[in-house]
């Protein structure tokens, strides 16, 4: 009789904790029916595709960044967006889809505002010139406004180790910023006005988003990096805050009345998720190197490097 | 012999539980424990989890979790029977069977301390699930063991050893696999 009574209330103990647990889910999904403000991150060298994902993380491609924007557009409960960069810039072409997300989200309706963190310079000022109002701690790097295509010479490196390279190429200007021979002047001015079109467009990306003048602008937008404070004063940043004053500015800008409930989008890995570890490694100067050196920082075509094709005399 | 009459034994006097199990060889109230002793926790974890963003993996954990433990269990209960025999056991593999499926019971204690690490604060709930599951894994795996010492009569040295074989067995598999496998990559012909 005793141990079918301590059986019993184990078992009655177990019942009261999983329906509280259950109840307790649904506590949380009527406050998520609550109007919301979305976190959206933007980390790292900005680049197209899909990046790697899996099932336990996903990193890099803005794929997933517009994913996230589509989402969060969809959702009907989320009024505001918080775009959260912290990124050194990457490829035109990625910040520009990107970007055109932004203004469609915000063609919907949805309010979106950006929250530099440590740096938000070139790609990432490019997100950031596309929201409703941005926001920048005093210290960022910000600004970087302009383009560039890496290339490199490796002429006298593969003489001095005997590297031939030779192309066999159906157009004279195929092995454009080829590293084995130097750029041509021809060359070099096709480059350059693919340079000056991606950067006519960059400006106006910016004269757009800050209703800013074009002269004003373009005097900015020598490539020059600015702190949080300097971007304040020259207009390219609207408040000096972290990512809870943008949280904040969101949530008046949106209407939304008392403290705005959040939600953040992008998978969590199971380790941050239960230690609430940051599973970003290396800082973003080493990612801008690993990057550079697998050329994927470039905004025109990639130096080509095929070592199926070394031939050593 | 009644339900309540084991699993209090199971919790307070394990060995004397495993010793009623392998007496009476219960397999049907051992596969009503265990499937309760299954199902409950993983819906308990799947309602403690649901709100963050991982929900793909919360669906993948969860088939996992099932499938993983109904085979580890049935076809475990096989493998270790056949083990103790070489060891020098004395049960059956229906008695195996039963023991291992109420060695699950424990495992229906992540629902409430789930449910008080929900009522703790924020910053410590995720440090308090992960200690809990792992207090839970290590009475099951406690239990098995005894279940496989009582059911077969062996002593705690030697249960332990027929837990592990399978392991040890795998672990030198995988060994001899990666030991082919290099020497075949150091072999191959190389063009002159």
């Amino acid at each position: 009789m005793y141990k079918k009574s301590v059986i019993i209330v184990i078992s009655l103990l177990i019942l009261v904790s999983f329906v509280g647990l259950a109840f307790r889910n649904n506590d949380k999904q009527k406050v998520t029916q609550s109007e919301k403000i979305a976190i959206i991150y933007v980390e790292g060298v900005i680049v197209g595709g899909r990046g790697q994902n899996n099932v336990f993380s996903e990193q890099g491609g803005t794929d997933q960044v517009i994913k996230q924007l589509h989402e969060a557009r969809d959702d009907s409960s989320v009024k505001a967006v918080v775009l959260r960069i912290n990124s050194p810039g990457g490829s035109a072409a990625a910040s520009q889809e990107v970007g055109e997300e932004i203004k469609k989200m915000r063609l919907a309706g949805k309010v979106v505002v950006t929250s530099m963190a440590d740096v938000a310079a070139s790609g990432g000022y490019w997100l950031a010139a596309c929201t409703d109002k941005i926001y920048a701690n005093s210290t960022t790097m910000t600004g970087s406004i302009g383009v560039y295509v890496p290339y490199a010479n490796w002429e006298e490196l593969y003489k001095k180790v005997g590297i031939y390279q030779e192309k066999i190429k159906s157009g004279v200007h195929k092995d454009i910023l080829s590293p084995e021979r130097p750029m041509t002047s021809e060359e070099r001015a096709i480059i350059q006005v693919m340079v000056d079109d991606i950067y006519n467009q960059f400006v106006a990306v910016v004269v757009e988003g800050r209703k800013m003048d074009e002269i004003e602008v373009r005097k900015l937008a020598d490539g020059r990096i600015f702190t949080g404070n300097q971007a304040k004063q020259l207009g390219l940043v609207d408040e000096l805050g972290n990512m809870y004053d943008a949280i904040d500015g969101a949530a008046a800008l949106a209407g939304i009345s008392g403290k705005p409930v959040i939600k953040e989008y992008g998978k969590q890995s199971p380790w941050s998720m239960l230690f609430g570890a940051n599973g970003q490694a290396g800082s973003l100067l080493e990612q801008v190197i690993i990057n550079q050196a697998k050329n994927a920082l470039n905004i025109g075509a990639p130096t080509e490097l095929a070592t199926d094709k070394w031939q050593v005399r | 012999m009644a339900i309540w009459d084991i699993l209090y034994d199971l919790l307070f006097e394990p060995r004397n539980a495993m010793r009623k199990v392998a007496e009476v060889k219960n397999a049907g109230q051992a596969v009503l424990i265990a499937l309760i002793s299954i199902f409950i926790p993983i819906f308990a974890v799947s309602f403690a989890i649901k709100d963050t963003s991982i929900t793909t993996l919360v669906h993948i954990m969860i088939g996992v979790k099932i499938v993983a433990s109904l085979l580890v269990w049935m076809i475990g209960s096989a493998i270790w029977n056949l083990i103790a025999e070489f060891f020098g056991g004395k049960g059956t593999a229906l008695g195996l069977f039963a023991g291992l499926g109420f060695a699950h019971f424990p495992r229906i204690f992540i629902v409430p301390l789930w449910a008080l690490a929900a009522l703790m604060p924020e910053s410590i709930q995720s440090l308090l699930m992960v200690i809990s599951v792992l207090l839970i894994l290590c009475w099951s795996v406690t239990l098995d063991v005894i279940a496989i010492k009582e059911i077969h009569q062996l002593s705690t040295a030697k249960a332990i050893l027929v837990m592990m074989t399978p392991l040890l067995v795998l672990g030198l598999l995988c060994f001899i696999t990666f030991i082919f496998i290099s020497s075949s990559l150091i072999n191959m012909p190389m063009w002159i």
